[in-house]
Order: C-alpha cells, then structure tokens, then sequence
C-alpha cells in the first residue's frame, strides 16, 4: 500500500470525508442518545433480539440454478446437504425475465443462452420437477419470481404446487423477491411491464398474501441490484425506502388491508455487503433505525414486531474480480464479515467465479463453507452488535443516516422512487458513480489486487467458468409442446381470458394467475397477456 | 472516383452498404460529398420527407416507431434519418436512437442511420440534406428526419422536409415555450405525445390558442398520442399522410436548389482556391482585395 | 491534431473545399448479444469512447440478423460487442459480421471466461474480460479504426 500524505483525503464511498480517528466528540448529537440504546430496543439500528446471533443464526441462503428443472433441484439438494439452511430456485432470464417461451424468436435467437443463469420453467410441471423431494413445508423457500412481472406466474407455480402436494398455504414460509432494482435499475430487460401496472402487480402480491399466506414476505426490496448498478451505500439505503413508500402508499390508497401488516410484508428487503466493511456493517445498523422512523414518522406505525427489518444480504458480485478468481474467496469471506458485524438475518457469498460464469458446484460449496467457518470458528456470533458504541462505527451509521434521508427527499421531490426509474435520474446516478469509481481505478488512486497490482501470469489457480447443461433448450422446447399438447386446452384458453379480463380491470390479478398455473397455462401465453393489455416500458437508458 | 461515388443505390444487401457508404461519405464532406449528392440530383425527385422535432424527451423517437408500421403499409419502404447531438469538447458522439426504436421486425425495409450533428447548429446535421437527396435517389420512398431535441428555434429540417410535425408535451402548457421558441410557425402538425400525464387540457388550449394567432387560412391541427400504446397514432398517420400527399411542390424543390446552389457554390471555390494556386494568383499577393477580385475576375474569363 | 481543430473543420456548413483536410470522426456499433440487460459495462465503455472522440451507436440487446443490419447502415469503423451468455451466440454474430462486411473490425468484452475468450481471438477479436481498463480499451479502438498504428 501507498502511503497517504497527512493532507490527502480518505473517503467512505458514500462520499463522506473520513478522520484518521475518532472519538465521542464526533458522533452527531442527534445521534447521541442513540449509543446507549441496547440490542432489541427502538430505533432497532442494534438489532432486533438482545440474543442475536446466540438465540438465532443467520439463514445460509444462496443463489442457484441452472439447465433444466432437474439441474436445478440437484444443486439446490446439493446445497442442504452442505448446509444450506433455506433454498433459492432461479430461473432463467431469457425467459423468465421476459415472459418468453423458448420458442420466442428473441429466445431462439439465443438458443445456447437458455438455461445459463437458472432454470427453464414455462409451465407449473417445470416447477414441480424444479421442487421435487425438496422441503417447501419446513424450509424458507424463495420462489424466484425476483423481477416483477414475472412475480405473479412463479408464485402462483410455487403455491399451485405447493397446494397439490397437500401443504396448508397459510404456514408456507419463503419469498419471491418481486424488485424494481433488479430489472428497472440493475439489468434491464429488453421487454417489460411499465412500473405503474408493476406497482399494481405487487400490491396484488401484497394483499393476497396477506390473506392466504401470511407467513410469506410477499415483495421484497433489493438495494443490492441498486447497489451493483452503482448507487453508494446512502443512496442504496435512500432508494430503498423511497421505494417502500410505493408499496405503503399504493397499500394505504387502496385501502383493502391493515397498513400495519402491509409494512410488515414489506420489512424484509435484502441489501448489498460490499468490501468496505465498516461501512457496510453502518449501513445495516442505518437500515434498521431508518426504517423504525419511517414507520413511526409518516405512518404513526408503533408495533415494533412491524419495526423488525428483516434483511438478507448478498455479497457484490462485481466486486469479485477475474484475474487470479482464488482471490475471491478472501474477498467473499470479508465481505460476509461485514455483513454479520451488521446484524443481518440471512446471507448469500457469491461464488469465487463470479466474474466468469454462474458458480460452479464447488464455488457454491465454498460460499456455504465460508458461512460455516464465520459461525462456527471465528467468534462473530458471540456478542450481539460488537461493533456497537465504537466511536466511528456510531458517528459514520448517523452519518449514513443523515445522507440516506436526503436522498430519500431528493427521490420523492422528484415524483417518488418509480418516477425517478422512469426519467433515468437513478441510472444517471448509478452511471456517474460507476464512472467515478472506474476513473478512480484507472488513475491508480484506488487498486484492486491481481488487477490493476500484484500481477501474476504464471498463477497455477486459473479456473474456466462453468457451464450447466447444454441440453436446457431442447429440454424445454419439447416440454413446452408437451405440456400444450396434454393439457386440457378449454381450461387454460379460459384461465388465460379470464387474466386478460383482471388485468384490463382492477381486481386483485393472484388469483386467477392461480387458476392459470393450476390449468397449466405457460409463461410465454401469459407474458403475452401482459404485453398487449399493459404494453412496454420505455427504457431511459441506452443500452 | 470511389466506391461510394460510383455506386448502385439500388436493391440489394450489397447496394446496401454502397448507399450506406455514401452516406458517410457525405458526412465526411469533401469533394467526394458533392460529387454523390450531385449525382444523386439527376435522379428525378420522388421521396417524400417527414421532419420530427421536438424538444429533448418530448418522445419522437418512440413516436416515429409507433407511425413504422403505418408508414410501411403506405409507402412500402422507410428510411429514417436520427441525428444526436455531437460533444463540442471532444466532437464524440453517443446515439441512441436505435434503442428506442422498434424498427427490428422490418428487417429490410426499413433504412435506419444514426446521425451526429459534428458540430452543426440547426437541430440537423450538415450531411443531413444530401443525404436525404441520396436515399431519394436510391428508390426509399419516404425518409423520416428525426432532429435533436431542440431548444430555440433550430429548423433547419423545415427547409429539408415535405412536412414538418412538432412533438411536445403536456407539461410544456404551464410555462409555454413553444411560441417563444419559434415552433408554432414551423409546423403543419402539432402532437401533443405522452397525453397520459398531467395537463393535457391545458396545453391543448393554449397551443390551439397559439396556432389560431398564425396567418393561415387553416391553422395546423394538434393531435394527442401515447406513443408508447399506440393512442392517437392512426389518425395522426392518416393525416400526416394526406399532409405529404398535398404538400406544396416549392418544398421538394427547395432541399434541390439549395444542394445545386452549394454544389455551385463549391465549384467557384475550388475554382477560387485553383486561382490562388495559380502563377496569376502570386502577383495579386500585394494587392488590396479589391485588386485581387478583379485578377480573378480576370481569371475566370480567361479559363473561358 | 488536435480534435478541437478537425472538428471546426467538419463544423462549418459549407463542404471544405480541401478534402484531405476533413477528419471523419469514427463510428462504432455497440450490441449486447444476450438477453441479459447488464448495461454498466457497455455504458461505461460507451462513454469513455465518445469521450475519446468516437461516435458510438447503441443497439442494445440484439439479435445476430439485428447487429449484421445495424453495422451495415451505419457504415461503422468498428463493431464492439458486450458478450454475456454463451460463446456460440456471440461466436454467431462474429461469424456473420464477418461475412457480412470482411473488413469490419470487432472487438469484445463481458464476462468472458478464458476458454471463449481464446475463440473470439482466433476470429481475430481482441477481447476486453472484466478488469479491463478503459485506456486499453480506447487505445484498441484507435488502433481498430487505423487512427493509430501503434501496436
């Protein structure tokens, strides 16, 4: 390392200067009191439970999937078996993202591409062999369906199966993610919903899970695709809830259901952690307080059950370098350090080959061994909030707090969190840091070690990146026939009418989506549903 | 000669890139440019041309992508024109057009070309112009201009195009700049695009106000669209379509005069620049410029 | 040169009357071949391009048929490709760019892991993987277009 001259400024990414140390006179005033709150008391920034980590490990939650239905459920049964302690089941973006089937020309244009990043499942028979022999009653299980319009059909495919193999709805405990981040901010699809009939989509969400499935956190924020797009911590956070007053305030309109319990659907939201730690560990404190006053300041919400945020988090794959991918186990085990010093609830690494393919068995292994190591071997789980009281931790969380709010008011001056996805002011936001952060690299001002330092061509540790199945394609083309020639034509052309009906309407769209999945109507049938009744978004950005 | 100059315009994947190549040609500018736009003017005229203007964000790209479908049924064939501002520090240019545009399902039918300004003020570029002569010349029945969102008044496309539509938005009624900027004198349709947001009634009254005070005998009708669900787009094609239909022969004749007046132009300089490199020319170095006109003045008579 | 001084050259709206003089700015083609909407990459890349004098054209995702048309109307210098999913699709378009138009450079970038990289360069690509700086890239650009011969 470079030694710094005295004069030369240190900034957190969150561009606050930083002190070469600090004492109680720097912690904020406003902030004052706060330091002598303990674990499991208001404004929360310490933790929900005084126990922690003691009474409740984190759930070791990773992304997976790949190839074909069978693929997918191979890996994900290989995770639990390592330790895995929930399951995620990822589908395919090409054609879940975009409601395709895999004969969609844009699909076949791409044939080699299906199956890369998760698994195929056009119809509830997919998703079935997707879940066999998994354990949906007893696991926290996440559905996928983590880009909004396709929410509803894999929810619906979960639950119809779900249903189908006897298990009571109203105990099945699990997510679908449902963000704006990931598709409208992150990696934009090249065909969607507009947000507005986005914001419908997961009220609907929101509202029948409140009523049939009430342990399901039905929609759930990601700052991580905001993050990784390129927002700093503050805005991850500001974004974040602006993007919670959507939902309250769409549920508050409508006004069909307690906005209590809306809120609650709406605290578990999943963050980036990323390779500054301290800073990291800050902004899961900041997360909690910040969402405790939001409740109580603009919606006069006390119960501190509706206080707990809940957060996953997942380590930023693009911190994850290519050169000399070994590296990234360190850099994996750090940032997961970050996350547990904040207290977090649930936690994915990303693979040490994430900057060349989807993990391999045994990176995901090693994501699941180096939660293993931080639980079992090194003391983090010992005391709750350790870094609690210290005096840069407290003053940069106020700190946080303080940037994360005006951002937050910046979003809502602007028309609120959706408008700001319309006009492109996050990308504009997301692009000017990623820029910065580039340039800061390439002048040498800020190193990445086997990047742009410690260069060493003759590593013996060069991996490939992984591919599944190369059979995902015709796998699925031929079950898409299948399913089309068997099933009972009369009752998915009905069920598919009958969504069209919902959704040029304004009732709640779940439940017929649930007759569509159960009468085996496929994604692409429905994706066209949505295309000619709600249109396309208009992409801000250009690429 | 080069390719581009000498080229076939005509059907065909390799006629394609000849034309395209012409096309940069033009924009690189140059003898060469003059040579292929005057060759393209021996060619009777026959394209029509649809200037879109706008200010930044108003939605003419999606507009011009909703109008595709129609103006393919009408004229079988459309070639676009898309110009994008150039940076004036470095002369780069980022164009986006394409990406709004849903052109992709025509394949063949459809010419599309991202256009920089390079530094040209007038919501255009300088190659704009001959190039349109050229896709005429080609065979492209209707060339659609889409100009860089402008400002103040930059219509240099009124001079260009048969027909001329001015895209705006509601939000443009609450502080109304249209007149202001000089749009309501430059076009024979007005879209009021995005009619889903707020303030719809509004600018509509105050445009249709703006366009009465016009000394036309019929002043330009104003249309609302939503671009992006296909609202409004029909009418406002059907009408836009009788507009080229009926559009005064002066404007057609108007993009070839001026490409001859240049091509004129152009030739007496190079003329000119011949005449300072010409023994003549070194006895006029002392001269005062009144002197060095009537030596070349001299010159021209006796090149002929 | 400097670009300020080309540029008034091509800014003037009369055609120069010394050809030799004009500057063309060169052009570039930037497609995405996969469905997947990862734009920071191609974005950043973008934007250092233009900064560098380039005029770049974006297409977002497209097909192979799309790219092919697309680098052919707009008459570019340069093809760039942002390649995320599997090397056939990517190794497609480069085959049918190349047919297209045999002196049309391409070069690449993405999550490219080394087996698909090793492909594209025996196409004669040269490749950007993750972790390539922006000053290659620019330079590979230059070099591509003939702007400069160094190697």
């Amino acid at each position: 390392m470079r030694p710094k001259d005295p004069q030369d400024t240190v900034q957190a990414c969150s561009d606050i200067p930083l002190k070469s140390y600090y004492t109680a006179e720097d912690i904020p005033d406003s902030h004052a009191e706060r330091v002598n709150v303990a674990p499991g008391e208001a404004p929360y920034h310490r933790g929900f439970h005084p126990s922690g980590y003691r009474s409740k490990p984190w759930r070791i939650f990773q992304l997976s999937g790949f190839g074909k239905p069978e693929d997918e459920n191979e890996r994900i049964k290989f995770l639990l078996k390592n330790g895995e302690t929930g399951f995620i089941m990822e589908h395919d973006r090409n054609t879940a993202d975009h409601c395709y089937n895999v004969d969609h020309p844009e699909v076949l244009a791409r044939r080699e591409d299906v199956g890369l990043t998760g698994a195929v499942m056009q119809s509830v028979r997919d998703t079935a062999i997707c879940l066999d022999g998994l354990p949906m009653d007893t696991s926290f299980g996440h559905a996928g369906g983590a880009v909004v319009q396709h929410a509803p059909f894999a929810l619906a495919a979960y639950w119809a199966v779900a249903k189908k193999r006897g298990y009571d709805l109203s105990k099945l405990a699990g997510t679908g993610q449902s963000d704006f981040n990931l598709t409208y901010l992150g990696c934009v699809t090249k065909q969607q919903i507009p947000t507005d009939a986005g914001l419908r989509f997961n009220g609907d969400i929101i509202e029948f899970c409140t009523e049939h499935l009430p342990r399901w956190v039905p929609v759930s924020i990601a700052g991580y695709n905001g993050a990784d797009t390129g927002l700093t911590p503050d805005q991850e956070l500001g974004s974040l809830f602006a993007n919670a007053v959507e939902y309250l305030d769409e549920i508050k309109l409508r006004g069909r259901i307690p906005l209590e319990v809306a809120a609650r659907g709406c605290g578990g939201v999943s963050f980036r952690a990323s390779i500054k730690i301290f800073e990291e560990a800050c902004k899961m404190r900041a997360a909690r307080l910040m969402w405790s006053d939001l409740l109580k300041q603009r919606y006069g919400i006390n119960d501190e059950r509706v206080a707990n945020l809940r957060i996953h988090c997942v380590t930023a794959g693009s911190k994850m370098a290519y050169q000399q991918p070994m590296n990234n186990l360190v850099r994996g085990a750090l940032m997961a350090v970050s996350a547990v010093l904040g207290g977090v609830q649930s936690l994915g690494v990303s693979g040490y080959d994430e900057a060349l393919s989807i993990p391999s068995e045994h990176a995901h292994q090693m994501s699941v061994r180096i939660q293993q190591i931080l639980m079992e071997e090194t003391g983090l789980t010992d005391v709750t909030d350790p870094l609690g009281g210290s005096y840069y931790v407290e003053t940069l969380t106020a700190q946080l707090v303080e940037k994360a709010w005006a951002f937050f008011e910046e979003i809502l001056a602007r028309g609120g969190y959706l408008a700001c996805l319309d006009s492109g002011w996050l990308h504009a936001k997301a692009e000017e840091n990623q820029h910065k952060e580039f340039m800061q690299t390439e002048s040498g001002e800020a190193n990445i070690v086997g990047v742009t330092m410690a260069h060493d061509d003759s590593s013996p540790f060069e991996i490939d990146g992984f591919i599944g199945s190369d059979d995902a394609f015709d796998v699925a083309l031929e079950r898409l026939k299948e399913v089309k020639r068997t099933r009972h034509e009369k009752g998915a052309k009905t069920a598919l009418k009958d969504l069209e009906r919902v959704c040029r309407g304004s009732d709640n769209i779940m439940p017929v989506m649930m007759d569509c999945l159960e009468a085996e109507a496929t994604l692409g049938e429905v994706g066209d549903v949505y295309r000619e009744v709600f249109g396309d978004w208009r992409t801000p950005i250009q690429c | 000669m080069s390719d581009a100059t000498s080229a076939d315009w005509g059907d065909g994947f390799t006629a394609r890139r000849a034309l395209a190549k012409s096309i940069s040609a033009i924009e690189s500018g140059g003898p060469e440019a003059l040579e292929i736009e005057q060759r393209a003017l021996q060619q009777p005229a026959a394209a029509h041309v649809l200037g879109i203007t706008g200010p930044p964000g108003a939605g003419k790209s999606s507009l011009i992508s909703a109008l595709l479908p129609h103006a393919l049924d009408h004229y079988g064939a459309v070639a676009i024109l898309a110009v994008d501002p150039s940076s004036s520090l470095t002369g780069g240019a980022l164009l986006g057009d394409r990406v709004r545009m849903d052109y992709r399902h025509f394949d063949q039918k459809v010419f599309f070309r991202s256009m920089a300004s390079r530094g040209y003020q007038g919501g255009i570029a300088a190659a704009t112009r001959a190039s349109v002569n050229v896709l005429d010349a080609a065979g492209w029945p209707l060339v659609i201009i889409e100009t860089l969102g402008i400002g103040q008044v930059e219509l240099d496309v009124m001079e260009l195009a048969d027909r001329v539509a001015v895209v705006l938005n509601p939000g443009w009624g609450d502080s109304f700049q249209a007149n202001k900027a000089g749009l309501t004198e430059q076009g024979d349709a007005f879209v009021l695009n995005k009619a889903d947001r707020p303030g719809l009634e509004n600018a509509k009254i105050l445009l249709e106000q703006s366009l009465q005070c016009l000394p036309a005998a019929t002043p330009p009708r104003v249309f609302t669209t939503i671009a992006t669900d296909d609202e409004g787009i029909p009418e406002l094609w059907q009408s836009l379509a009788d507009l080229m239909q009926e559009a005064p022969k002066i404007r057609q004749s108007r993009r070839r005069c001026e490409a001859v007046r240049e091509g004129a132009k152009t030739q007496l300089l190079r003329d000119f620049e011949a005449f300072l490199a010409s023994p003549e020319a070194a006895r006029s170095e002392s001269a005062a410029p009144e002197g060095a006109a009537d030596l070349l003045q001299q010159f021209y008579r006796e090149q002929n | 040169m400097t670009y300020t001084a080309r540029f008034s050259v091509i800014g003037v709206r009369q055609f120069n009357v010394k050809g030799s003089d004009v500057v063309k700015p060169k052009r570039i083609l930037m497609a995405k071949t996969g469905l997947d909407g990862h734009w920071r990459g191609p974005t950043i890349v973008a934007r250092a391009l233009r900064d560098a004098g380039f005029e770049v054209i974006m297409i977002g995702m497209a097909t192979t048929a799309e790219i092919v048309a697309a680098a052919i109307d707009e008459d570019v210098d340069l093809v760039g490709l942002n390649i995320g999913g599997h090397i056939d699709v990517a190794l497609r378009a480069v085959d049918a760019v190349q047919s297209a138009a045999p002196d049309m450079p391409i070069f690449a970038g993405g999550t490219i892991p080394p087996h698909a990289c090793k492909q594209l360069e025996a196409k004669g690509l040269e490749v950007f993987p993750p972790g390539s700086m922006l000053t290659d890239i620019v330079d590979s650009a230059n070099r591509l277009t003939g702007l400069s011969t160094a190697q």
